[in-house]
């Protein structure tokens, strides 16, 4: 027995296929990136912070329509095969033909589970192949998403295969059906609850290289049974990230009203970034299957070096003199003198300056699997809970003047919200331990000085994340 | 085992990577305020120097503070009396008046007079009452210098002008003495090798007036001198007394290049310059009579700024005495010179 949500589903997927390039593309970019270069830097910031918020708002879009997709207790699954093409001038294969073969490498993980309800399938497939002036490189991208209502079973394949050039939808229900047919045959017939995960297939003629990446495949009905996990996180684990940062800050100097431009001009001379650095913790719970959000601590310390020189400043010296002399009688006379000598030169003072704070990121994440590695993209808010700075800097009168973390300064305890923006690379090194690097951007919102200022001073850093991630969920897996 | 020892060794190396940026970073570097003197600047000058160069600074104070002649004019022809907004009168005789050849001069003469009367006097333009090594007793001292076109005009040898100025006590053994640039060596400790005063050998006296005029009794001398330029009316003091040497000890950046030191007698007229001693790093002046009253003053010309020491002493056998200047302006300067 068939129903028609599947065909639906596929409609709604086809219906979202992009047309193709107006051929006056190109020329209305090059307008807009015109106007971008005439944009303030102050637009620019604007549109990387509006970037950010539309990324966590679209990525916590997503999640929450994955949410509501499994209230009906309707378990998502998603197998992925993903073609290579290796050098060769076949130009088809027949997705049955690579179903059958045996040389299968690796096993990924999998969750199966079982229902001991009857089986009804429906089988729709979407193809997108390549067109005839494609030939030489072969398959595209075949989606394929099977969904069964509950209580029989839901799943939802998607097969990637790469190709560079246009695209072209065609009924691909000959090619999956046959995979369907043969997979539904050997489920039933090994009566075993067990279905295993193909992960890569290399076809015997070494023309394509097929990986196929089964994840989380779950049936009703079926016992659960934990295998290998691919690389992916298991929905809903717990993570706990140590992490460490050296960060190069950008600092924005703007003038307050009323203040002359030479201090701004002095100050910025006098100031100049050192290597600062990031260090915090976080947790990262899995929201979904690719979504994950992730909360912590972290300890920011914005180092710079002041130099301020002063110039013909004086310095007193007691200069303590033995001297000798002769007396009116030719005798040999020892004086001893102390006298205060008087020199001109410059002053430079050196101070380097220190703005710490401690802040709690709330990042929302989309992670996927390219290759055996996860890539993960974060952004969010970023709270200020205290700010504290301690160094020298310029007065009003351009003269040195110190600022301590103790005493009342010109700068905020409390900067507010910034907003954060990163990319991750996981790599697995063991059964629950995975390091990351996680380039990143963090920008302040708020200028770091009081309204009352003289100058306002923005921060923007940038940094790569270099941290162990550790998962805190008790699951039997293997990476 | 292998892939435990690669996981071993990637997690050394996440490790290293982890903490070696805080190390860098979070390291406390302290502050520092440094103070860089300015290479050549003359405020910094601590340079002795043995053969003084004529553009030092200390030269250069001569010209801040010497002020202009007064200017006149006289008929060469005849006997030509000129009376100087001063007081002074300068008597020139008719035909005394020959150029640097010895043609004679007729017609009218350019004739510029500097007068040298109060202690300051002498200071401005570098004159102190010493002849050599000897400290003189100072009437008053005079500058003439005649011209006729830019030709410089001399006396005759035979002939005197005579300079005439009041003094309200005059003496009766004053002398003339005539300046002598540059003394030829050797010379005796003491002598300023640029300038002394040495004693006329030729037929120059001093003489006293008193005479009654509308203000009343007016006295003073008449200076017969046998030569233009530097002319004073002098005697050497009194030398029953015995004599010591002063040495004065200022901060290393005042020098002989830029400072210029005397001791001010307080109850004579008398003006005695401090020479700068390189090897000591001193100013000294020999053959000061012991329990006299003195005030040393220094005047240093650092860059462009003048400073002034003060110091008042009563004399003593080698007395080393220390003094630090202080920054003046110019017209301070001025006022202090004119109240010595």
């Amino acid at each position: 027995m068939r129903d028609n949500t599947f065909d639906n589903f596929i409609k709604e997927k086809v219906t979202n296929h992009a047309s193709a390039v107006p051929t006056d593309m190109w020329q209305r970019i090059v307008q807009e990136k015109e106007k971008d270069r005439k944009g303030a830097w102050w637009n620019r910031q604007l549109l990387l912070a509006g970037g950010i918020l539309l990324m966590s708002m679209v990525a916590g879009t997503y999640f929450w329509y994955n949410a509501a997709s499994t209230k009906n207790n309707i378990v998502v699954h998603q197998q992925k095969i993903e073609v290579k093409e290796l050098p060769s001038t076949r130009k088809k294969f027949s997705l049955s033909t690579i179903q059958k073969s045996s040389n299968i490498e690796e096993l990924s993980s999998s969750e199966v589970k079982t229902s001991s309800a009857k089986t009804t399938e429906k089988t729709k497939a979407a193809f997108i192949r390549n067109n005839s002036s494609s030939k030489a490189n072969s398959v595209e991208t075949i989606a394929t998403h099977l969904s069964v209502p509950n209580p029989l079973f839901s799943l939802r394949n998607r097969l990637k295969v790469g190709q560079p050039k246009g695209k072209n939808i065609i009924d691909g229900e000959q090619i999956v059906k046959p995979f369907m047919s043969d997979w539904e045959a050997s489920v039933n017939k090994s009566k075993t609850n067990f279905l295993p995960e193909i992960s890569t297939l290399n076809r015997p003629t070494g023309l394509y290289n097929l990986k196929i990446n089964m994840k989380a495949l779950k049936i009703s009905g079926f016992k659960k049974i934990d295998c290998p996990k691919s690389g992916d996180a298991q929905n809903g684990d717990w993570f706990i990230e140590v992490y460490g940062s050296p960060d190069l800050v950008t600092k924005q100097n703007t003038l307050n009203k009323g203040t002359s431009t030479r201090l701004l001009q002095s100050k910025d001379s006098s100031e100049s970034r050192q290597l600062s650095f990031t260090a915090g913790v976080r947790f990262s719970k899995e929201l979904g299957e690719n979504m994950v959000f992730k909360t912590g601590f972290q300890f920011t310390q914005m180092n710079e070096k002041f130099t301020n020189r002063i110039e013909n400043e004086r310095r007193l010296t007691t200069v303590v003199t033995t001297r000798t002399i002769i007396g009116s009688q030719g005798q040999t006379i020892l004086v001893r003198d102390t006298s205060v000598t008087e020199q001109i030169g410059y002053s430079q003072t050196t101070a380097f300056n220190r703005y710490r704070s401690v802040d709690i990121p709330f990042l929302l994440g989309y992670v996927f699997t390219l290759n055996g590695w996860q890539i993960g993209i974060n952004g969010g808010p970023i709270l200020n809970i205290k700010s504290w700075q301690e160094g020298e800097g310029l007065d009003a009168n351009l003269l040195p003047v110190s600022f301590a973390k103790n005493k009342a300064t010109v700068y905020k305890k409390n900067t507010g919200f910034g907003l954060y923006g990163g990319v991750s690379v996981i790599k697995w090194v063991g059964a629950r331990t995975s390091v990351f690097a996680e380039p990143y951007i963090r920008y302040n919102l708020s200028s770091l000085t009081n309204s009352s200022s003289i100058v306002n001073e923005k921060y923007k850093l940038s940094g790569i994340l270099l941290g162990v991630r550790y998962n805190l969920s008790n699951f039997k897996a293997t990476h | 085992m292998v892939s435990d020892n690669m996981r071993n060794n990637l997690m050394k190396n996440i490790l290293v990577l982890f903490f070696v940026p805080f190390l860098l970073t979070s390291c406390s570097k302290d502050n520092s305020v440094e103070f860089v003197p300015y290479i050549g600047h003359p405020l910094n000058d601590t340079t002795w120097a043995t053969n003084v160069p004529m553009d030092a600074s200390a030269y250069r104070l001569s010209q801040e503070f010497s002020y202009t002649p007064l200017v006149d004019s006289f008929n060469a022809s005849s006997t030509s009396v000129v009376k100087f907004s001063n007081s002074v009168e300068v008597t020139i005789p008719s035909g005394s008046c020959v150029f640097a050849n010895g043609n004679a001069v007729s017609g009218n003469v350019k004739i510029e007079l500097l007068v040298l009367n109060k202690k300051g006097d002498y200071m401005r333009f570098a004159r102190p009452t010493t002849s050599y090594s000897s400290i003189l007793e100072s009437a008053g001292s005079f500058y003439i210098n005649t011209s006729q076109n830019g030709s410089e005009v001399l006396l005759r040898s035979n002939k005197r002008a005579i300079i005439n100025f009041i003094d309200s006590s005059p003496v009766n053994n004053m002398l003339v003495f005539y300046g002598q640039h540059n003394p030829v060596p050797p010379l005796p400790i003491g002598t300023n090798p640029l300038f002394t005063w040495m004693k006329a050998t030729d037929s120059s006296r001093v003489t006293t007036f008193t005479r009654v005029n509308t203000s009343g009794v007016v006295k003073g001398y008449n200076l017969f001198s046998g030569k233009f330029d530097w002319i004073t009316c002098e005697r050497f003091r009194d030398t029953s007394m015995p004599r010591t040497k002063i040495t004065t000890l200022l901060p290393a950046n005042y020098t002989n290049t830029n400072t210029t030191t005397y001791a001010v007698f307080k109850h004579s007229n008398t003006i005695v310059q401090l020479l700068g001693d390189p090897e000591s790093r001193t100013f000294f002046a020999a053959g000061i009579p012991i329990n006299e009253e003195i005030l040393l003053v220094s005047i240093s010309l650092r860059g462009t700024e003048f400073y002034l020491g003060t110091k008042e002493i009563v004399s003593s056998d080698n007395m080393v005495v220390s003094m630090t200047p202080e920054l003046k302006t110019k017209s301070e300067i001025e006022f202090a010179l004119d109240n010595l």
